[in-house]
């Protein structure tokens, strides 16, 4: 091979320096010398689900005898969820439950942060988001589409605490989440204003230059490179990835007529166009008057939203290289689900080529708090950032340097990824 | 060279009555080449990743290389060794390019979704040993054509949606390729939508039982609720003082018994079994009224929050017949 093999990193550091963005790399993935017990060649996808403000999982997917809800069966034998999301309980055999997250922390913000990225929040110290490793692992440097996007799909109330928004720390700007407000209008000033942005490009492209050659800072560069990106998906075909209505309308209402449903149907197709991570989130479901009342009336658009995304992903032939994670920060209170609990609770995931249709970790079934405590293959947050890291093909044992020449392992080393579920 | 060439370059080529839409790329035209690197060199150039799991497997992902790759180009690929995965996804490859494609006999994955392929191109796949995965979606595959592909010995999954292909063809494939697994599969998809209006239905049931009693409540105990508190205000009075004086004869109780402890004598140990005597009674008294304080507290309360419930099941019950209104519209998708 006489090609030039740049290591992934390699690429990392020299965008991160601002010395590629804008220019053309051939790149080869060195997975093999990176993780030898890594099998996938390519990245997947991953779709994260975010119900922030911490979902009941009594409520939806660990119900109990004692339960407010009723549980029905699925399309696997000995799994039963809440009779409220009969089309996800027909998704079973593509999905594995998480039922035994214990994660230490109670508080909205701090629980996002640690569920976002494997650490606790430190003070005067940024970890990256989970999203925003996927960009830097798995994105082509120089793509048309960025590699991280995050979709508003609104919110029932305002509670669940201050919003975790994804920083990608000293990944570098680059992989920084596209912010999508609202996914019925797409990507709102996607549209060139005026007739003369040529000309106006260039004047500014003129004047960047020479000070781009007298400061040549990191920063400088970081920031023609966001430039740079947003003029080429301005001017991509692919940016229709962002716009609905080229969807027929039989998809669309599948997806269910409500902002969470067509949020899905984004991410799904911003995955097609080749976006490695996209995180939907709605929010309010901080449910302290107790969560029957709220999750019931959420039931019907979270069932046809979650579960029309897992069918639509498998006829495409896409569900195998695209992982659907449903969560929050973290759970609801044994019973009514009226208090914050992050000792015993549940995620849901879906394809990405899991070995799916079983159950992870066990909470109690009966006593006087039934489902309060773990009994099972308890899951902690760093766990869960090294399996989900894990399952799109991210190897979990590099280390970055963060400022001030400070190691950081990408996955904190306590980290034990469920390996049950990886094929 | 300053920085920003890149983009004075990206405007050179997107001159301005073309901004509209891409421009159409003019692909440099299919060469021999006679190395392994001289065919990489060239697909990249024409916009294609190619990636590297190990020393021998290759994925080559020519998604988003628009209309750069005709089918000439993919020639190039008999010069690689060991192309394990193909993404042909949305590119304008057609037939005749699949006859190249059949000659990667390592070929395991291979994305043709969204192209112009048909049937007669699908009978150069018959020679893929390895293949185990084909995507055809949106393609004009129909019924004869994908018969072809039950030879393929590994074939795992086979992907034939939004195609020409129909539910009677998909049966005959599987009937034929057992171990193939065909996406989609109108059978299976008719059987979990009949499940899920059956669970969605039992979920309505549930929610107007609930509503029934929550209603009953309403009806009968919310008129009650002030007498009920009344009584409930009473009987926890009552309690109160029970309570009081069970805990007034057990602390002297517990005195006698330490001064009979101290060596109080006979006396005090009589003294200290008479109080030991009346704080049990006592303690006896404050249960007794307790079991009757008990279910009225619940009832007070049944009746207190009775029209709330009822409130709250209508929407549960509202929620419900969405959720079954969506799984009878799936089930009449799915026929």
């Amino acid at each position: 091979m006489s090609q030039p093999l740049l290591h992934r990193r390699d690429v990392l550091k020299l965008s991160a320096a601002g010395l590629l963005s804008g220019v053309s790399v051939p790149w080869f993935e060195s997975l093999a010398s990176a993780a030898p017990a890594l099998k996938k060649p390519r990245g997947k996808s991953c779709i994260l689900l975010w119900m922030d403000g911490g979902p009941s999982q009594q409520h939806t997917f660990d119900p109990k005898p004692s339960g407010e809800f009723k549980s029905a069966k699925t399309a696997v034998p000995g799994i039963q969820i809440v009779e409220q999301l009969p089309q996800l309980a027909q998704c079973m055999d593509d999905m594995v439950l998480l039922r035994s997250m214990k994660t230490e922390i109670n508080d909205h913000y701090d629980a996002k942060y640690y569920l976002h990225t494997g650490y606790k929040r430190a003070s005067a110290f940024e970890h990256p988001a989970v999203g925003c490793i996927a960009s830097s692992q798995l994105g082509l440097p120089n793509d048309d589409l960025p590699a991280f996007v995050t979709i508003d799909a609104g919110s029932d109330k305002v509670n669940g605490g201050r919003f975790y928004r994804s920083v990608p720390a000293y990944l570098g700007p680059q992989h920084a989440p596209l912010a999508v407000h609202d996914p019925y209008k797409g990507l709102e000033n996607l549209k060139e204003s005026g007739t003369d942005l040529v000309d106006r490009l260039e004047l500014l492209g003129s004047g960047e230059a020479q000070f781009a050659t007298e400061y040549p800072l990191p920063a400088v560069g970081a920031k023609q490179a966001a430039f740079d990106r947003a003029v080429r998906l301005m001017r991509s075909k692919r940016a229709k990835a962002f716009d609905l209505d080229q969807e027929p309308k039989k998809v669309r209402e599948e997806y269910g007529a409500h902002k969470f449903g067509q949020s899905c149907l984004m991410a799904r197709r911003l995955v097609e166009a080749g976006v490695s991570f996209v995180e939907v989130f709605h929010r309010g479901w901080d449910d302290h008057e107790g969560a029957a009342k709220r999750i019931a009336a959420r039931a019907p658009w979270m069932d046809a939203g979650m579960s029309a995304l897992i069918r639509d992903l498998k006829q495409r032939g896409m569900l195998d290289d695209t992982l659907v994670v449903w969560m929050g920060e973290f759970g609801r209170s044994p019973g009514d689900g009226g208090g914050h609990y992050c000792n015993a609770w549940s995620t849901a995931w879906a394809g990405g080529g899991l070995k799916t249709g079983q159950v992870i970790g066990k909470t109690s079934e009966t006593g006087k708090n039934a489902g309060g405590t773990v009994t099972e293959r308890p899951i902690s947050a760093p766990d869960y950032i090294a399996t989900l890291c894990l399952a799109l093909g991210i190897d979990t044992h590099q280390e970055f340097t963060a400022a001030g020449n400070r190691p950081m392992p990408l996955v904190d080393k306590t980290a034990k990824p469920i390996t049950e579920i990886l094929k | 060279m300053t920085r920003y060439a890149p983009a004075l370059i990206l405007f050179a080529l997107f001159s301005a009555p073309a901004l509209a839409a891409d421009p159409p790329k003019v692909p440099p035209p299919y060469k021999a080449v006679s190395t392994e690197a001289e065919a990489l060199a060239r697909i990249e150039e024409l916009g294609g990743v190619v990636l590297r799991a190990n020393d021998i497997a290759l994925e080559v992902d020519f998604h988003h290389t628009g209309a750069a790759i005709t089918d000439d180009h993919l020639q190039y690929l008999l010069s690689l060794k060991a192309v394990a995965v193909l993404r042909l996804k949305e590119t304008v490859v057609t037939d005749a390019g699949l006859a190249h494609v059949g000659k990667l006999t390592g070929l395991k994955r291979l994305y043709l979704e969204k192209t112009a392929i048909t049937d007669a191109g699908l009978k150069h796949l018959t020679g893929l040993k390895e293949l185990e995965y084909l995507n055809l979606f949106g393609t004009k595959v129909t019924d004869a054509g994908i018969t072809q592909l039950k030879a393929l010995p590994k074939l795992a999954q086979l992907f034939v949606a939004d195609t020409q292909v129909t539910a009677a063809g998909i049966a005959a494939f599987q009937n034929a390729a057992p171990a193939v697994r065909v996406v989609p599969d109108p059978a299976q998809e008719r059987e979990r939508a009949k499940a899920a209006l059956e669970t969605a239905k039992t979920a309505v049931a549930n929610a107007e039982e609930a509503l029934a009693t929550a209603e009953k409540d309403a009806a009968e105990l919310a008129p009650k609720a002030a007498q009920l508190k009344k009584e409930l205000d009473d009987a926890t009075k009552l309690l109160n003082d029970a309570k009081k004086v069970a805990d007034d004869l057990k602390k002297k109780a517990d005195d006698a018994a330490k001064r009979f402890k101290d060596g109080g004598g006979d006396k005090a140990k009589k003294e200290a079994d008479e109080a030991k005597q009346k704080a049990d009674d006592a303690q006896k008294a404050f249960q007794a009224v307790q079991s009757k304080t008990d279910p009225l507290r619940q009832q007070s309360a049944k009746a207190g929050n009775a029209k709330k419930r009822a409130e709250d099941a209508k929407l549960t019950l509202e929620a419900a017949r969405q959720s079954e209104a969506d799984a009878r519209k799936r089930l009449g998708d799915s026929r």
